[in-house]
Protein backbone atom coordinates (compact mmCIF):
# COMPACT_ATOMS: atom_id res chain seq x y z
CA UNK A 1 0.00 0.00 0.00
CA UNK A 2 1.49 3.41 -1.02
CA UNK A 3 1.71 6.19 1.29
CA UNK A 4 -1.01 7.98 -0.38
CA UNK A 5 -3.87 5.36 0.24
CA UNK A 6 -3.23 4.53 3.67
CA UNK A 7 -7.25 4.96 4.46
CA UNK A 8 -6.24 5.86 8.53
CA UNK A 9 -4.06 9.13 6.99
CA UNK A 10 -6.71 11.93 6.67
CA UNK A 11 -6.90 14.77 4.59
CA UNK A 12 -6.08 18.07 6.50
CA UNK A 13 -10.36 19.00 5.60
CA UNK A 14 -11.41 15.63 7.46
CA UNK A 15 -8.71 15.94 9.66
CA UNK A 16 -9.67 19.76 10.64
CA UNK A 17 -13.28 18.14 11.01
CA UNK A 18 -13.19 16.08 13.66
CA UNK A 19 -10.31 18.13 15.99
CA UNK A 20 -11.00 22.03 14.89
CA UNK A 21 -13.88 22.69 17.74
CA UNK A 22 -11.60 20.77 20.43
CA UNK A 23 -8.68 23.12 19.15
CA UNK A 24 -11.17 26.23 18.78
CA UNK A 25 -12.77 25.87 22.33
CA UNK A 26 -9.50 25.38 24.33
CA UNK A 27 -7.27 28.04 22.83
CA UNK A 28 -10.41 29.96 23.55
CA UNK A 29 -10.95 29.02 27.09
CA UNK A 30 -7.92 27.81 28.25
CA UNK A 31 -5.02 28.70 26.49
CA UNK A 32 -5.64 32.42 25.64
CA UNK A 33 -7.29 33.41 29.20
CA UNK A 34 -3.67 32.21 30.51
CA UNK A 35 -1.83 34.31 28.72
CA UNK A 36 -3.96 37.26 28.78
CA UNK A 37 -4.00 36.86 32.42
CA UNK A 38 -0.20 37.61 32.21
CA UNK A 39 -0.57 40.42 30.17
CA UNK A 40 -2.97 41.76 32.31
CA UNK A 41 -0.75 41.46 35.41
CA UNK A 42 1.18 44.06 34.60
CA UNK A 43 -1.78 46.71 34.21
CA UNK A 44 -3.36 49.24 37.23
CA UNK A 45 -6.90 48.39 36.36
CA UNK A 46 -10.21 48.44 38.20
CA UNK A 47 -12.13 46.63 35.46
CA UNK A 48 -14.33 49.04 34.79
CA UNK A 49 -12.58 52.34 33.30
CA UNK A 50 -11.59 52.59 29.76
CA UNK A 51 -8.19 52.97 30.27
CA UNK A 52 -5.80 50.79 32.12
CA UNK A 53 -2.39 51.94 32.82
CA UNK A 54 0.80 50.12 32.49
CA UNK A 55 2.72 48.89 35.28
CA UNK A 56 5.66 47.17 34.80
CA UNK A 57 6.37 44.80 37.61
CA UNK A 58 5.02 46.60 39.94
CA UNK A 59 2.01 43.42 40.71
CA UNK A 60 4.70 40.85 40.64
CA UNK A 61 6.95 42.58 43.53
CA UNK A 62 3.99 43.70 45.43
CA UNK A 63 2.61 39.92 45.35
CA UNK A 64 6.23 38.59 46.40
CA UNK A 65 6.02 40.60 49.45
CA UNK A 66 2.81 39.89 50.16
CA UNK A 67 2.11 38.20 53.18
CA UNK A 68 -2.06 37.37 52.32
CA UNK A 69 -0.88 35.87 49.51
CA UNK A 70 1.96 33.56 51.24
CA UNK A 71 -0.86 32.27 53.24
CA UNK A 72 -2.74 31.10 50.16
CA UNK A 73 0.10 29.72 49.20
CA UNK A 74 0.89 27.49 52.66
CA UNK A 75 -2.81 26.92 53.00
CA UNK A 76 -2.85 24.82 49.24
CA UNK A 77 0.22 23.02 51.03
CA UNK A 78 -1.86 22.36 54.03
CA UNK A 79 -4.89 21.33 52.45
CA UNK A 80 -2.36 18.82 49.80
CA UNK A 81 -1.03 17.08 52.92
CA UNK A 82 -4.09 16.85 54.29
CA UNK A 83 -5.36 15.33 50.99
CA UNK A 84 -2.42 13.06 50.27
CA UNK A 85 -2.44 11.36 54.17
CA UNK A 86 -5.85 10.96 54.57
CA UNK A 87 -7.77 10.92 51.22
CA UNK A 88 -4.95 8.35 49.90
CA UNK A 89 -5.34 5.23 52.33
CA UNK A 90 -8.92 5.82 53.31
CA UNK A 91 -9.58 6.21 49.72
CA UNK A 92 -7.84 3.09 49.01
CA UNK A 93 -9.06 1.01 52.25
CA UNK A 94 -12.18 1.81 51.39
CA UNK A 95 -11.62 0.54 47.74
CA UNK A 96 -9.83 -2.74 48.78
CA UNK A 97 -13.01 -3.48 51.54
CA UNK A 98 -15.49 -3.32 48.47
CA UNK A 99 -13.27 -5.22 46.12
CA UNK A 100 -13.10 -7.90 48.78
CA UNK A 101 -16.71 -7.82 49.28
CA UNK A 102 -17.51 -8.04 45.50
CA UNK A 103 -21.66 -8.34 44.79
CA UNK A 104 -21.90 -8.24 48.93
CA UNK A 105 -22.51 -4.30 50.43
CA UNK A 106 -24.32 -3.16 47.52
CA UNK A 107 -26.39 -0.57 50.04
CA UNK A 108 -23.39 0.42 51.88
CA UNK A 109 -22.02 1.27 48.06
CA UNK A 110 -24.78 3.13 47.46
CA UNK A 111 -23.97 5.41 50.07
CA UNK A 112 -20.62 5.88 50.20
CA UNK A 113 -20.40 8.07 47.22
CA UNK A 114 -23.21 10.77 48.55
CA UNK A 115 -20.40 13.13 49.57
CA UNK A 116 -19.47 13.14 46.17
CA UNK A 117 -22.83 13.93 44.86
CA UNK A 118 -23.78 17.40 46.83
CA UNK A 119 -22.55 20.50 45.68
CA UNK A 120 -19.76 22.09 47.42
CA UNK A 121 -22.24 25.17 47.94
CA UNK A 122 -24.47 22.57 49.42
CA UNK A 123 -21.27 21.07 51.21
CA UNK A 124 -20.42 24.28 52.56
CA UNK A 125 -23.72 25.62 54.11
CA UNK A 126 -24.80 22.31 55.46
CA UNK A 127 -21.52 22.13 57.47
CA UNK A 128 -21.83 25.51 58.66
CA UNK A 129 -24.67 24.19 60.70
CA UNK A 130 -22.87 20.60 61.86
CA UNK A 131 -19.58 23.48 62.92
CA UNK A 132 -21.59 25.59 64.68
CA UNK A 133 -20.26 26.53 68.02
CA UNK A 134 -23.24 26.46 69.31
CA UNK A 135 -26.38 24.94 68.19
CA UNK A 136 -23.93 22.58 65.26
CA UNK A 137 -24.10 18.67 65.58
CA UNK A 138 -20.47 17.58 66.97
CA UNK A 139 -20.80 20.03 69.61
CA UNK A 140 -24.25 19.22 70.94
CA UNK A 141 -22.98 15.65 70.71
CA UNK A 142 -19.40 16.33 72.33
CA UNK A 143 -21.24 18.73 75.23
CA UNK A 144 -23.66 15.88 75.89
CA UNK A 145 -20.84 13.26 76.58
CA UNK A 146 -18.82 15.58 78.66
CA UNK A 147 -16.11 16.29 76.54
CA UNK A 148 -16.95 20.47 76.46
CA UNK A 149 -13.36 21.26 76.28
CA UNK A 150 -13.33 19.26 73.17
CA UNK A 151 -15.97 21.73 71.77
CA UNK A 152 -14.29 24.30 69.52
CA UNK A 153 -15.46 26.87 67.53
CA UNK A 154 -14.38 24.86 64.47
CA UNK A 155 -14.52 27.47 61.31
CA UNK A 156 -14.65 30.81 63.73
CA UNK A 157 -11.15 30.19 65.46
CA UNK A 158 -8.66 31.19 63.20
CA UNK A 159 -6.20 28.88 64.54
CA UNK A 160 -8.01 25.80 63.39
CA UNK A 161 -10.41 26.79 60.94
CA UNK A 162 -8.14 25.85 57.78
CA UNK A 163 -8.03 22.41 59.27
CA UNK A 164 -11.74 21.79 59.45
CA UNK A 165 -12.34 22.77 56.09
CA UNK A 166 -9.04 21.04 54.97
CA UNK A 167 -10.45 17.54 56.88
CA UNK A 168 -14.23 18.62 54.78
CA UNK A 169 -12.69 18.46 51.54
CA UNK A 170 -11.28 15.15 52.18
CA UNK A 171 -14.58 13.99 53.39
CA UNK A 172 -15.96 15.53 50.04
CA UNK A 173 -13.59 14.39 47.77
CA UNK A 174 -12.35 10.38 49.28
CA UNK A 175 -15.54 9.07 47.52
CA UNK A 176 -13.76 9.73 43.94
CA UNK A 177 -10.68 8.41 44.84
CA UNK A 178 -12.92 4.89 46.49
CA UNK A 179 -13.57 4.99 42.63
CA UNK A 180 -10.51 5.53 41.26
CA UNK A 181 -8.60 2.72 42.95
CA UNK A 182 -11.72 0.48 42.91
CA UNK A 183 -11.16 0.49 39.21
CA UNK A 184 -7.45 0.06 39.36
CA UNK A 185 -7.53 -3.01 41.67
CA UNK A 186 -10.11 -4.43 39.19
CA UNK A 187 -7.79 -4.44 36.44
CA UNK A 188 -5.66 -6.43 38.13
CA UNK A 189 -5.53 -9.52 35.86
CA UNK A 190 -7.01 -12.28 37.98
CA UNK A 191 -4.12 -15.08 36.88
CA UNK A 192 -1.65 -12.90 39.06
CA UNK A 193 -4.04 -12.79 42.15
CA UNK A 194 -4.67 -16.46 42.10
CA UNK A 195 -1.28 -17.52 41.52
CA UNK A 196 -0.17 -15.14 44.37
CA UNK A 197 -3.05 -16.77 46.53
CA UNK A 198 -1.66 -20.71 45.14
CA UNK A 199 1.96 -19.82 46.97
CA UNK A 200 0.12 -18.98 50.22
CA UNK A 201 0.01 -14.92 49.81
CA UNK A 202 -3.12 -14.05 52.07
CA UNK A 203 -4.48 -10.65 53.27
CA UNK A 204 -1.27 -8.64 54.19
CA UNK A 205 0.81 -9.88 52.18
CA UNK A 206 -1.47 -9.49 49.37
CA UNK A 207 -2.14 -6.20 49.37
CA UNK A 208 1.73 -4.94 49.97
CA UNK A 209 3.22 -7.32 47.01
CA UNK A 210 0.68 -7.84 44.66
CA UNK A 211 -2.58 -5.20 44.92
CA UNK A 212 -0.46 -1.77 45.88
CA UNK A 213 2.22 -2.54 43.65
CA UNK A 214 0.03 -3.38 40.35
CA UNK A 215 -2.28 0.04 40.97
CA UNK A 216 1.03 2.15 41.92
CA UNK A 217 0.09 3.93 38.31
CA UNK A 218 -3.13 5.03 39.64
CA UNK A 219 -1.83 5.81 43.11
CA UNK A 220 0.25 8.52 41.03
CA UNK A 221 -3.20 9.40 39.21
CA UNK A 222 -4.61 10.31 42.45
CA UNK A 223 -1.51 12.21 43.96
CA UNK A 224 -1.00 14.25 40.98
CA UNK A 225 -4.73 14.74 41.11
CA UNK A 226 -4.74 16.19 44.27
CA UNK A 227 -1.50 18.64 44.01
CA UNK A 228 -3.47 20.25 41.38
CA UNK A 229 -6.67 20.32 42.73
CA UNK A 230 -5.18 21.21 46.56
CA UNK A 231 -3.11 24.11 45.67
CA UNK A 232 -6.34 25.85 43.21
CA UNK A 233 -8.64 24.66 45.54
CA UNK A 234 -11.48 27.54 46.13
CA UNK A 235 -15.14 26.54 46.87
CA UNK A 236 -15.60 25.42 50.59
CA UNK A 237 -13.13 28.52 51.81
CA UNK A 238 -15.12 31.19 50.10
CA UNK A 239 -18.28 29.34 50.48
CA UNK A 240 -18.04 28.66 54.48
CA UNK A 241 -15.69 31.60 55.69
CA UNK A 242 -14.76 33.89 52.61
CA UNK A 243 -11.27 32.93 53.51
CA UNK A 244 -11.53 34.18 56.81
CA UNK A 245 -11.55 34.74 59.91
CA UNK A 246 -8.44 37.33 59.04
CA UNK A 247 -6.87 35.88 55.82
CA UNK A 248 -6.45 32.16 58.31
CA UNK A 249 -8.42 30.63 55.51
CA UNK A 250 -7.67 32.05 52.43
CA UNK A 251 -6.35 30.25 49.33
CA UNK A 252 -4.80 31.78 46.41
CA UNK A 253 -8.17 31.73 44.55
CA UNK A 254 -10.03 33.17 46.73
CA UNK A 255 -7.53 35.96 47.41
CA UNK A 256 -7.92 36.14 43.72
CA UNK A 257 -11.43 36.33 43.36
CA UNK A 258 -11.08 38.91 46.67
CA UNK A 259 -8.43 41.67 44.61
CA UNK A 260 -10.10 41.14 41.69
CA UNK A 261 -13.24 41.50 41.67
CA UNK A 262 -14.23 42.44 45.44
CA UNK A 263 -11.30 45.36 45.28
CA UNK A 264 -11.34 45.87 42.17
CA UNK A 265 -8.10 45.47 41.21
CA UNK A 266 -8.18 43.64 38.41
CA UNK A 267 -5.10 43.47 37.42
CA UNK A 268 -2.96 42.15 40.82
CA UNK A 269 -6.12 39.40 40.49
CA UNK A 270 -4.78 38.70 36.88
CA UNK A 271 -1.02 38.73 38.93
CA UNK A 272 -2.37 35.87 41.14
CA UNK A 273 -4.22 34.12 38.86
CA UNK A 274 -0.54 33.82 36.88
CA UNK A 275 1.00 33.01 39.67
CA UNK A 276 -1.17 30.56 40.76
CA UNK A 277 -0.78 28.87 37.01
CA UNK A 278 2.83 29.04 37.84
CA UNK A 279 3.06 27.30 40.60
CA UNK A 280 0.84 24.25 39.80
CA UNK A 281 2.20 24.14 36.80
CA UNK A 282 5.75 23.69 38.27
CA UNK A 283 3.99 21.51 40.90
CA UNK A 284 2.66 19.13 38.66
CA UNK A 285 5.70 19.23 36.39
CA UNK A 286 7.82 18.22 39.72
CA UNK A 287 5.50 15.51 40.74
CA UNK A 288 5.83 13.90 36.51
CA UNK A 289 9.60 14.07 37.28
CA UNK A 290 9.72 12.36 41.00
CA UNK A 291 7.27 9.64 39.59
CA UNK A 292 8.93 9.13 35.95
CA UNK A 293 10.88 6.18 37.55
CA UNK A 294 8.52 4.37 38.30
CA UNK A 295 6.13 4.60 35.69
CA UNK A 296 8.65 3.52 33.17
CA UNK A 297 8.90 0.63 35.65
CA UNK A 298 5.93 -0.68 35.00
CA UNK B 1 -20.79 -6.83 34.41
CA UNK B 2 -17.20 -8.27 34.24
CA UNK B 3 -15.86 -7.06 37.13
CA UNK B 4 -18.22 -8.29 39.63
CA UNK B 5 -18.10 -11.77 38.13
CA UNK B 6 -14.27 -11.40 38.82
CA UNK B 7 -14.45 -10.73 42.22
CA UNK B 8 -17.65 -13.23 42.26
CA UNK B 9 -15.53 -16.55 41.05
CA UNK B 10 -12.33 -15.38 42.91
CA UNK B 11 -13.59 -17.60 46.00
CA UNK B 12 -15.18 -15.41 47.60
CA UNK B 13 -12.87 -13.78 49.97
CA UNK B 14 -14.57 -14.23 53.86
CA UNK B 15 -15.61 -10.64 55.44
CA UNK B 16 -14.54 -10.49 58.85
CA UNK B 17 -15.59 -8.49 61.86
CA UNK B 18 -12.98 -5.48 61.44
CA UNK B 19 -14.48 -5.24 57.36
CA UNK B 20 -17.61 -4.74 58.53
CA UNK B 21 -16.77 -2.47 61.01
CA UNK B 22 -14.55 -0.37 58.58
CA UNK B 23 -17.95 -0.59 56.25
CA UNK B 24 -20.22 0.54 58.73
CA UNK B 25 -17.89 3.40 59.75
CA UNK B 26 -17.47 5.19 56.52
CA UNK B 27 -21.15 4.80 56.12
CA UNK B 28 -21.86 6.59 59.12
CA UNK B 29 -19.28 9.29 58.29
CA UNK B 30 -20.59 9.47 54.73
CA UNK B 31 -24.72 9.60 55.75
CA UNK B 32 -24.61 11.40 59.44
CA UNK B 33 -24.47 15.18 57.78
CA UNK B 34 -27.46 13.84 55.12
CA UNK B 35 -29.63 12.28 58.09
CA UNK B 36 -29.11 15.52 59.92
CA UNK B 37 -29.76 17.69 56.67
CA UNK B 38 -33.14 15.99 56.35
CA UNK B 39 -34.59 15.30 59.79
CA UNK B 40 -33.78 19.09 60.26
CA UNK B 41 -35.23 20.30 57.61
CA UNK B 42 -38.26 19.34 59.33
CA UNK B 43 -38.49 20.62 62.07
CA UNK B 44 -39.39 24.21 63.18
CA UNK B 45 -37.55 26.53 63.89
CA UNK B 46 -38.04 27.01 67.63
CA UNK B 47 -37.07 23.30 68.02
CA UNK B 48 -33.79 23.50 66.06
CA UNK B 49 -32.60 26.14 69.04
CA UNK B 50 -34.48 24.75 71.81
CA UNK B 51 -33.88 20.94 71.15
CA UNK B 52 -31.26 18.67 71.39
CA UNK B 53 -30.02 18.02 67.55
CA UNK B 54 -30.26 14.32 67.99
CA UNK B 55 -33.98 14.73 69.19
CA UNK B 56 -36.70 14.01 65.69
CA UNK B 57 -39.24 16.47 65.32
CA UNK B 58 -42.34 16.49 67.48
CA UNK B 59 -44.15 17.62 64.37
CA UNK B 60 -42.70 16.64 60.48
CA UNK B 61 -42.82 20.57 58.99
CA UNK B 62 -42.86 18.62 55.45
CA UNK B 63 -44.44 21.82 54.32
CA UNK B 64 -40.57 23.49 54.36
CA UNK B 65 -39.72 21.41 51.47
CA UNK B 66 -43.33 22.89 50.10
CA UNK B 67 -42.23 26.39 51.11
CA UNK B 68 -38.73 26.08 49.50
CA UNK B 69 -40.40 25.12 45.85
CA UNK B 70 -40.44 28.44 44.52
CA UNK B 71 -41.05 29.66 41.13
CA UNK B 72 -37.30 30.88 41.40
CA UNK B 73 -36.35 27.79 43.04
CA UNK B 74 -37.86 25.64 39.81
CA UNK B 75 -36.51 28.57 37.60
CA UNK B 76 -32.69 27.56 38.61
CA UNK B 77 -33.57 23.99 38.01
CA UNK B 78 -34.82 24.30 34.38
CA UNK B 79 -31.58 26.64 34.04
CA UNK B 80 -28.84 23.90 35.47
CA UNK B 81 -31.24 21.07 33.13
CA UNK B 82 -30.61 23.33 30.27
CA UNK B 83 -27.31 24.40 30.67
CA UNK B 84 -25.96 20.57 31.93
CA UNK B 85 -27.35 19.25 29.05
CA UNK B 86 -26.52 21.19 26.59
CA UNK B 87 -22.74 21.38 27.43
CA UNK B 88 -22.83 17.42 27.95
CA UNK B 89 -24.25 17.26 24.82
CA UNK B 90 -22.00 19.30 23.36
CA UNK B 91 -18.75 18.04 25.29
CA UNK B 92 -19.82 14.54 23.93
CA UNK B 93 -20.27 14.93 20.15
CA UNK B 94 -16.85 17.40 20.29
CA UNK B 95 -14.96 15.00 22.85
CA UNK B 96 -15.77 11.61 20.61
CA UNK B 97 -14.81 13.29 17.54
CA UNK B 98 -10.90 14.76 18.87
CA UNK B 99 -10.58 10.83 20.78
CA UNK B 100 -11.26 9.18 17.33
CA UNK B 101 -8.67 11.19 15.35
CA UNK B 102 -6.31 10.53 18.21
CA UNK B 103 -7.09 7.16 18.47
CA UNK B 104 -7.43 5.96 15.12
CA UNK B 105 -6.08 8.55 12.42
CA UNK B 106 -2.19 8.86 11.29
CA UNK B 107 -1.28 12.48 11.43
CA UNK B 108 1.91 14.48 11.96
CA UNK B 109 1.44 16.02 15.14
CA UNK B 110 -0.80 13.03 17.09
CA UNK B 111 1.36 12.95 19.77
CA UNK B 112 2.04 16.37 20.43
CA UNK B 113 -1.70 17.67 20.10
CA UNK B 114 -3.08 15.45 22.20
CA UNK B 115 -0.55 15.42 25.15
CA UNK B 116 -1.12 19.60 24.86
CA UNK B 117 -4.71 18.58 24.96
CA UNK B 118 -4.74 16.81 28.44
CA UNK B 119 -2.38 19.37 29.46
CA UNK B 120 -5.35 21.31 29.85
CA UNK B 121 -6.38 19.18 32.73
CA UNK B 122 -4.01 21.09 34.95
CA UNK B 123 -4.85 24.51 34.08
CA UNK B 124 -7.20 26.44 37.54
CA UNK B 125 -10.43 27.09 36.40
CA UNK B 126 -9.23 30.43 38.36
CA UNK B 127 -6.42 31.24 36.35
CA UNK B 128 -8.95 31.40 33.47
CA UNK B 129 -11.54 33.35 35.15
CA UNK B 130 -10.51 37.42 34.58
CA UNK B 131 -10.26 36.93 31.02
CA UNK B 132 -13.23 34.97 30.54
CA UNK B 133 -15.14 37.34 32.50
CA UNK B 134 -14.06 40.51 30.08
CA UNK B 135 -14.56 38.34 27.23
CA UNK B 136 -17.89 37.41 28.09
CA UNK B 137 -18.75 41.30 28.98
CA UNK B 138 -17.14 42.41 24.99
CA UNK B 139 -19.60 39.55 23.63
CA UNK B 140 -22.34 41.12 25.58
CA UNK B 141 -23.13 37.39 26.84
CA UNK B 142 -22.75 38.48 30.55
CA UNK B 143 -25.31 37.21 32.73
CA UNK B 144 -26.92 34.65 30.19
CA UNK B 145 -26.96 30.97 30.18
CA UNK B 146 -24.76 30.93 26.90
CA UNK B 147 -22.23 32.59 29.10
CA UNK B 148 -21.43 29.46 31.05
CA UNK B 149 -21.66 27.07 27.71
CA UNK B 150 -18.36 27.65 25.94
CA UNK B 151 -16.33 27.27 29.60
CA UNK B 152 -17.93 24.33 30.57
CA UNK B 153 -17.37 22.09 27.30
CA UNK B 154 -13.61 23.89 27.21
CA UNK B 155 -13.06 22.66 30.90
CA UNK B 156 -14.82 19.06 30.61
CA UNK B 157 -13.32 18.54 27.04
CA UNK B 158 -9.75 17.25 28.50
CA UNK B 159 -10.54 14.78 30.62
CA UNK B 160 -13.40 13.39 28.16
CA UNK B 161 -10.84 13.48 25.38
CA UNK B 162 -8.59 11.60 27.47
CA UNK B 163 -10.55 8.63 29.06
CA UNK B 164 -12.27 8.19 25.36
CA UNK B 165 -8.94 8.12 23.52
CA UNK B 166 -7.85 5.63 25.85
CA UNK B 167 -11.11 3.30 24.91
CA UNK B 168 -11.45 3.61 21.67
CA UNK B 169 -7.72 2.67 20.95
CA UNK B 170 -8.60 -0.69 22.66
CA UNK B 171 -11.44 -0.64 19.60
CA UNK B 172 -10.31 -3.38 17.42
CA UNK B 173 -8.51 -2.16 13.96
CA UNK B 174 -9.32 -4.78 11.92
CA UNK B 175 -13.04 -3.34 12.13
CA UNK B 176 -12.26 -0.23 11.19
CA UNK B 177 -10.33 -1.91 8.00
CA UNK B 178 -13.41 -4.15 6.85
CA UNK B 179 -15.71 -1.08 6.69
CA UNK B 180 -12.64 0.79 4.24
CA UNK B 181 -12.45 -2.11 2.51
CA UNK B 182 -16.90 -1.91 2.10
CA UNK B 183 -15.79 1.37 0.69
CA UNK B 184 -17.02 3.71 3.63
CA UNK B 185 -15.71 6.69 4.62
CA UNK B 186 -13.93 7.95 7.95
CA UNK B 187 -17.20 10.14 8.79
CA UNK B 188 -19.04 6.90 8.09
CA UNK B 189 -17.01 5.03 9.80
CA UNK B 190 -17.02 7.41 13.15
CA UNK B 191 -20.72 7.42 12.70
CA UNK B 192 -21.53 3.64 12.00
CA UNK B 193 -18.57 1.92 13.99
CA UNK B 194 -16.69 4.06 16.63
CA UNK B 195 -19.43 6.05 17.73
CA UNK B 196 -21.74 3.38 18.65
CA UNK B 197 -19.01 1.21 20.02
CA UNK B 198 -17.57 3.60 22.23
CA UNK B 199 -21.51 3.74 24.18
CA UNK B 200 -20.72 2.50 26.89
CA UNK B 201 -17.72 5.24 27.38
CA UNK B 202 -19.53 7.98 26.02
CA UNK B 203 -22.12 7.43 28.80
CA UNK B 204 -19.72 7.59 31.66
CA UNK B 205 -18.34 10.14 30.35
CA UNK B 206 -21.42 12.16 30.21
CA UNK B 207 -22.72 10.98 33.30
CA UNK B 208 -19.28 12.19 35.36
CA UNK B 209 -19.58 15.84 33.28
CA UNK B 210 -22.49 15.85 34.85
CA UNK B 211 -22.01 15.52 37.96
CA UNK B 212 -19.80 18.00 37.76
CA UNK B 213 -21.12 20.75 36.13
CA UNK B 214 -24.19 20.38 37.43
CA UNK B 215 -22.10 21.40 40.73
CA UNK B 216 -20.43 24.06 39.00
CA UNK B 217 -20.09 27.40 41.36
CA UNK B 218 -17.36 29.15 40.11
CA UNK B 219 -17.73 30.48 36.90
CA UNK B 220 -21.45 30.76 37.14
CA UNK B 221 -21.02 33.19 40.38
CA UNK B 222 -18.98 35.19 37.83
CA UNK B 223 -20.62 34.86 34.77
CA UNK B 224 -24.15 35.66 35.96
CA UNK B 225 -25.60 37.68 38.49
CA UNK B 226 -29.56 38.06 37.75
CA UNK B 227 -31.83 35.51 39.97
CA UNK B 228 -33.02 34.68 36.39
CA UNK B 229 -30.04 33.12 35.05
CA UNK B 230 -28.64 31.22 38.38
CA UNK B 231 -28.28 27.79 38.51
CA UNK B 232 -28.85 25.63 41.26
CA UNK B 233 -25.96 26.12 43.25
CA UNK B 234 -26.03 29.62 42.78
CA UNK B 235 -29.56 29.52 43.90
CA UNK B 236 -28.52 27.78 47.43
CA UNK B 237 -26.06 30.41 47.58
CA UNK B 238 -28.12 33.57 47.39
CA UNK B 239 -31.13 31.66 49.46
CA UNK B 240 -28.77 31.28 52.07
CA UNK B 241 -28.32 34.93 52.04
CA UNK B 242 -31.85 35.49 52.42
CA UNK B 243 -32.40 32.43 55.41
CA UNK B 244 -29.44 32.64 57.17
CA UNK B 245 -32.23 32.79 60.50
CA UNK B 246 -34.45 30.21 59.22
CA UNK B 247 -32.06 27.30 59.65
CA UNK B 248 -34.25 24.39 58.80
CA UNK B 249 -35.84 26.07 55.49
CA UNK B 250 -32.11 26.47 54.34
CA UNK B 251 -31.42 22.79 54.79
CA UNK B 252 -34.91 21.39 53.32
CA UNK B 253 -33.50 24.14 50.67
CA UNK B 254 -29.93 22.08 50.70
CA UNK B 255 -31.95 18.51 50.73
CA UNK B 256 -33.91 20.09 47.61
CA UNK B 257 -31.11 20.72 45.41
CA UNK B 258 -29.23 17.63 46.06
CA UNK B 259 -31.97 15.40 44.75
CA UNK B 260 -32.20 15.72 41.36
CA UNK B 261 -28.31 14.25 41.43
CA UNK B 262 -28.88 11.63 43.83
CA UNK B 263 -31.96 10.27 42.08
CA UNK B 264 -29.65 10.01 39.30
CA UNK B 265 -26.66 8.49 40.26
CA UNK B 266 -29.67 6.81 41.52
CA UNK B 267 -30.89 5.46 37.97
CA UNK B 268 -26.99 5.31 36.11
CA UNK B 269 -24.61 3.46 39.33
CA UNK B 270 -23.56 1.27 37.48
CA UNK B 271 -22.61 3.17 34.23
CA UNK B 272 -20.48 6.06 36.51
CA UNK B 273 -18.74 3.30 38.46
CA UNK B 274 -17.56 0.99 35.27
CA UNK B 275 -16.47 4.27 32.96
CA UNK B 276 -14.84 5.49 35.74
CA UNK B 277 -12.61 2.47 35.46
CA UNK B 278 -12.34 3.09 31.75
CA UNK B 279 -10.13 5.94 32.73
CA UNK B 280 -8.67 4.92 35.91
CA UNK B 281 -6.76 1.49 34.15
CA UNK B 282 -4.89 3.27 32.01
CA UNK B 283 -4.19 6.59 33.78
Amino acid sequence: MTRQMDPFKPKLPVLLFFLAPTVLLLSTFLLWPIIDSFRLSFLDWNGIDKEAKNVGMANWIELINDAYFRIGVRNGFILLIFSILIQTPVGFGIALLLYRAGNRFRFFKFAYFFPFLMSSVAVGVLFRQIFDPNFGLINSVLTQINLDSWALDWIGDPKIAIYSISLLVCWQFIPFYILLFLAALNGIPREIEEAASIDGARDWKMITKIQLPMIKGSIITAITLMVIGSLKYFDLMWVMTGGGPVYSTSTMATYLYQSAFKNYRVGYGATIASALFIIVFAMAMIVNFITRKSREDK
Amino acid sequence: MRTQEKSFNFGKPRLGVSHWAIASLWFAVATLPFIFMVFMGMKTSEEQISDPVWKLPADWQVHNFKDVITPQYLRSLLNSVIVVSVSMALTVLIASMAAFAFALLRFRLNAIIFSLVVAGLIVPIHTTLLPIYILTNKLHIYDTLAALIGPYVAFSIPISIFILTQFMREIPRDLAEASLIDGSSIFRMFRSIYFPLAKNAIVTVGIFNAVSLWNEFVFAYVLTSSPNNRTLPLAVWDFQGQYSTDIPALLASLTLSAMPLMLTYFVFQEKLVSGVMAGAVKA
